[in-house]
C-alpha cells in the first residue's frame, strides 16, 4: 500500500484509507500494509491486516483495543521482535525486513527501549545493575554506564535505591527501575506494554506520568499498548484497534482523526 | 479422588519435552549409580568375608587378606562420598520436575484446586517420575555389568552374581528412591506459592557466615596435626589411631560442602562488583543470590576429585615402592580412583544439566525480557558458563587442597607422586570439561525460551 506524505494538519479520512494521515517523511518508525498471521496453512488466525502508521520523533502514541486484535503483535513487530508475514516497518526509512536476526537484536539494545507490564527486572541484580546492564551488553563500558544509570535512577526518584534489589522495592518503584533501564540507552523509540498494568490505580498513574514525561524530556517516541483508555489518555495519539486493523484515531484532546473499515464505538475496547 | 484431582491429572499430563525427559534421566542416572556403587561395595565385602572363612583363593595370586580389607575400606569411603551426591541428583530432578510443571499446576488452581490438592498432583507427578526412571537405571545398571567385570582390582575379577544387588536391594532401592522423591518434592514446594495467577519464590537476602570457611581451616589443620603426632602418642592401640584418623579425614570431606558455599559467595560478590561484562555480572550476581544451589551443581565434582586425587596419588606412589604387592595395590586404587571419577563426573554432568534446565525454566520469562531489550542468546549463553565457571574453579581448587592434604600422611613415603599427579590433572580437567559441556546441551533451550513469543 502507497503512502502519502503529510505535512498540513491532519484532517477525517475516507473510511477505506484508515490513518494515512500520519505518514510521513520524518517518521522514526513507519508500517506499510503491515499483515501477519499465525498458525500454518490448515489453521491460521490473522493477527494484523494491512496496518499502515507513522510515529513521529517524540510522539506518544497509545495503541488499545480488546484482547486479540493485534496491539501485541503491531507492538512485537514494530520494535523488531517479530517478523511480519509481509508489508514493511521502516526505521529512520529502513526497513527492519532487511535486517539480520543479530541486527534487529542490535538495534533493540541501541535505538529502542521496552517496559513490561511486570518490569520484568534480573531479581539477583540490583537497581543500579539492572539499568547498568543493557548499556554494558551494548558494549559501554562499566563505570560509564554506571554514571549514566545513577543519573537516570535519580530523576526518576530513586535516590537511596540503587543498591536494592527488585524484591525490595516496591511494584511502582521497580516500573521505575524498568523505565530507567529503558531510557538509560538514550533510544528513539520507548515500547511499553501495558505499564501500568500490575500497579493500583494511583501508582499506576504516578508511573505513567513518570514514563511519558521522562520520555518527552529524552526526545524518544513512545508507543504504548493499553487496553484502559484513561492511561491512552496521557498519550498524544490513540489509534484503536479491531480484528487487526486500526479502526479510529484520536488526539489526546478527543477530536477523531480518522474512522477506518470496522470502526469501534468509544468503550467498546474498555 | 475427586474430580477436581483427575482434571488436574488430565493437564498434568500434556506435553512431552526436555523439561520431562530429564528429570527421568537424572532418576535413572541416581538409581543406576546407586545400585551399581552399592553392588561394588556388596561385592568386595562378600570376597573380604570370604578370605576371612578361609576361602583366600577369591582374592586372587597376588591379593592377600590386608590387600582386601583396605580396598574394601576404600570401596566404603568412595560408597559414603557417592550415596550422597546420587541422592541430591535425585532431589535435583525432584526440583526441575516441578519447576516445568508450574504453570500448568497454577492453572489447576484456576480450576478450582486446593493448594493441598495442587501439592500432592505435583508430588504423585514426581513420584510417577523416579519410578519410571529408577526402573531404567536399574537396568543400566545390570546392563554395565559386564564392563565392571573387566576392570582391574588386583584380584580376580568379580562375577556378574557378584556385582548384583541381593534380591531385595532392587525394591528397596525403588522404595528409596520413591520415597526420597516424595520428600524432595515435598521440600521443594516449600517457598513456593502456587496461586491462580501464577507461582511465586520467597526470595531472601543470603549471608553467609565466614565461621563455615574456619572450620574446614580448623579440620585440616587438625588432621596434619593429628597425622604427625598420633604415632608418638605412647600406648595409643593402632586401631583407635587409624579410627581417629578416619573420622577426621571424613569430617574433612564433610566440611568442603560447608565451605563450598562460602567461598561461592564471597567470590561471586567480588565478581559482581567489579564484572567488566554483562555476563560476569549477571552469572556472579546470580550465584551471590543463591550460593548453595551454585555450589550443589558442583559438590559431586568436588566430592569426586578429593576421592579420585587422593586414590590416584597414593597409587602413584604405590607402583613406585619397588615391591609387586605395592604395584598390585597401587594399580587396583588408580583403577578405583579413576572409577570414582567417572562416576562422580557422569553425576556431576547430570546434575548440572538437570540443574540449569530448572533455572532456565524459572528464568524463562526474564530470558525472553532480556532478548527482546537487546541481549544477544550467545550474551545470554555467556551468563550461563559463568555462573557455573565460578564454583567449578572453586570445586577443584578446593578438592585439590583437601586431596593434597588428605595424603599428606603417606606423602613422606617412597616414590614420585609427579606422575599421578600429572595423570590426576589430565582426568580432573576432563571430568570439569564433561560438566561444562553438560551446561552446553542445554543451550537449545536458551534459544527457544529467549525466542518465544510471550
Amino acid at each position: 500500500m502507497s503512502t502519502t506524505a503529510q505535512t498540513a494538519p491532519p484532517s477525517p479520512l475516507p473510511a477505506e484509507h484508515p490513518s494515512r494521515w500520519s505518514s510521513g517523511p520524518g517518521a522514526v518508525l513507519e508500517t506499510r500494509g503491515l499483515r501477519h498471521s499465525y498458525g500454518d496453512r490448515s489453521a491460521t488466525t490473522l493477527a494484523l491486516d494491512g496496518v499502515d502508521l507513522a510515529i513521529a520523533p517524540a510522539e506518544s502514541l497509545a495503541i488499545m483495543g480488546p484482547s486479540g486484535c493485534g496491539k501485541t503483535t503491531l507492538l512485537h513487530i514494530l520494535g523488531g521482535v517479530l517478523r511480519p508475514t509481509s508489508g514493511s516497518v521502516l526505521h529512520l526509512g529502513r526497513d527492519l525486513a532487511g535486517r539480520s536476526d543479530a541486527e534487529c537484536t542490535r538495534l533493540r539494545r541501541s535505538s529502542f527501549g521496552f517496559v513490561f507490564q511486570d518490569g520484568q527486572l534480573l531479581p539477583e541484580l540490583t537497581a543500579l545493575e539492572n539499568v547498568v546492564l543493557p548499556r554494558m551488553l551494548g558494549g559501554a563500558r562499566r563505570s560509564a554506564a554506571t554514571a549514566d544509570a545513577r543519573s537516570w535512577l535519580d530523576r526518576l526518584g530513586l535516590q537511596g535505591m540503587h543498591d536494592r534489589r527488585p524484591g525490595q522495592l516496591s511494584g511502582g518503584q521497580a516500573q521505575r527501575v524498568a523505565i530507567a533501564r529503558a531510557l538509560a540507552g538514550r533510544p528513539s523509540v520507548v515500547f511499553a506494554d501495558e505499564p501500568t498494568g500490575a500497579l493500583d490505580q494511583s501508582t499506576g498513574r504516578a508511573v505513567l506520568d513518570v514514563l511519558t514525561a521522562a520520555c518527552h524530556d529524552a526526545g524518544a517516541s513512545l508507543v504504548m499498548v493499553t487496553h484502559d483508555p484513561a492511561i491512552a489518555a496521557s498519550c498524544e495519539r490513540t489509534i484503536a484497534m479491531r480484528d487487526g486493523r486500526i479502526a479510529q484515531e484520536f488526539t489526546r484532546e478527543g477530536s477523531e482523526l480518522a474512522r477506518g473499515m470496522g470502526a469501534v464505538r468509544e468503550g467498546a475496547w474498555a | 479422588m475427586s474430580a477436581q484431582l483427575h482434571a488436574a491429572r488430565l493437564m498434568l499430563r500434556r506435553g512431552r519435552g526436555i523439561g520431562d525427559l530429564l528429570p527421568i534421566l537424572a532418576f535413572a542416572a541416581s538409581t543406576g549409580v546407586l545400585a551399581m556403587v552399592l553392588g561394588g561395595l556388596g561385592a568386595f565385602m562378600t570376597r573380604a568375608a570370604a578370605v576371612g572363612d578361609g576361602g583366600g583363593s577369591a582374592a586372587g595370586a597376588s591379593g592377600g587378606d590386608d590387600m582386601l580389607a583396605f580396598l574394601m575400606i576404600c570401596a566404603l569411603i568412595a560408597t559414603a562420598l557417592l550415596v550422597p551426591s546420587a541422592m541430591s541428583l535425585g532431589a535435583s530432578a525432584a526440583r526441575l520436575s516441578l519447576s516445568r510443571r508450574e504453570r500448568q499446576l497454577a492453572a489447576v488452581r484456576l480450576v478450582g484446586g486446593t493448594r493441598g490438592q495442587v501439592g500432592l498432583v505435583a508430588v504423585l507427578d514426581v513420584l510417577v517420575q523416579a519410578l519410571i526412571g529408577s526402573v531404567i537405571g536399574l537396568g543400566l545398571h545390570v546392563a554395565v555389568i559386564p564392563l565392571l567385570m573387566r576392570l582391574d582390582f588386583a584380584i580376580a575379577p568379580f562375577r556378574f552374581g557378584e556385582l548384583l544387588l541381593p534380591w531385595w536391594g532392587y525394591p528397596a532401592l525403588l522404595a528409596g528412591a520413591a520415597l526420597m522423591a516424595v520428600a524432595s518434592g515435598a521440600f521443594g514446594l516449600i517457598g513456593v506459592s502456587i496461586s491462580p495467577l501464577g507461582v511465586a519464590r520467597q526470595s531472601r537476602t543470603v549471608r553467609m557466615s565466614i565461621l563455615r570457611m574456619v572450620v574446614w581451616v580448623v579440620l585440616l589443620v587438625a588432621f596434619i596435626v593429628a597425622s604427625k603426632l598420633l604415632s608418638y602418642i605412647p600406648g595409643l592401640d593402632a586401631a583407635v589411631g587409624i579410627a581417629i584418623m578416619l573420622t577426621l579425614m571424613a569430617l574433612v570431606v564433610w566440611s568442603v560442602n560447608l565451605v563450598g558455599p562460602f567461598l561461592v559467595w564471597v567470590v561471586a560478590r567480588m565478581t559482581a562488583a567489579i564484572a567488566p561484562t554483562p555476563a560476569l555480572l549477571v552469572g556472579a550476581r546470580r550465584l551471590a543470590a543463591d550460593p548453595r544451589a551454585g555450589w550443589r551443581a558442583v559438590s559431586g565434582i568436588a566430592f569426586g576429585l578429593i576421592i579420585a586425587g587422593m586414590l590416584t596419588l597414593i597409587s602413584s606412589l604405590s607402583i613406585d615402592s619397588g615391591d609387586e604387592a605395592g604395584r598390585a595395590m597401587g594399580h587396583a586404587l588408580a583403577t578405583g580412583g579413576y572409577l570414582t571419577l567417572a562416576i562422580t563426573s557422569v553425576l556431576a554432568a547430570v546434575s548440572t544439566g538437570v540443574t540449569q534446565t530448572a533455572r532456565l525454566l524459572e528464568q524463562g520469562e526474564v530470558l525472553r525480557a532480556q532478548h527482546v531489550a537487546g541481549a544477544t542468546v550467545a550474551q545470554l549463553h555467556r551468563a550461563r558458563f559463568a555462573e557455573i565457571g565460578i564454583p567449578l574453579s572453586l570445586a577443584g581448587i578446593v578438592a585439590a587442597i583437601s586431596a593434597l592434604v588428605l595424603i599428606l600422611p603417606v606423602m613422606s613415603g617412597v616414590g614420585d607422586p609427579l606422575i599421578g599427579l600429572a595423570l590426576y590433572i589430565t582426568a580432573a580437567a576432563a571430568a570439569l570439561g564433561l560438566v561444562a559441556a553438560s551446561v552446553a546441551v542445554s543451550g537449545p533451550l536458551v534459544g527457544r525460551l529467549a525466542r518465544t513469543q510471550g
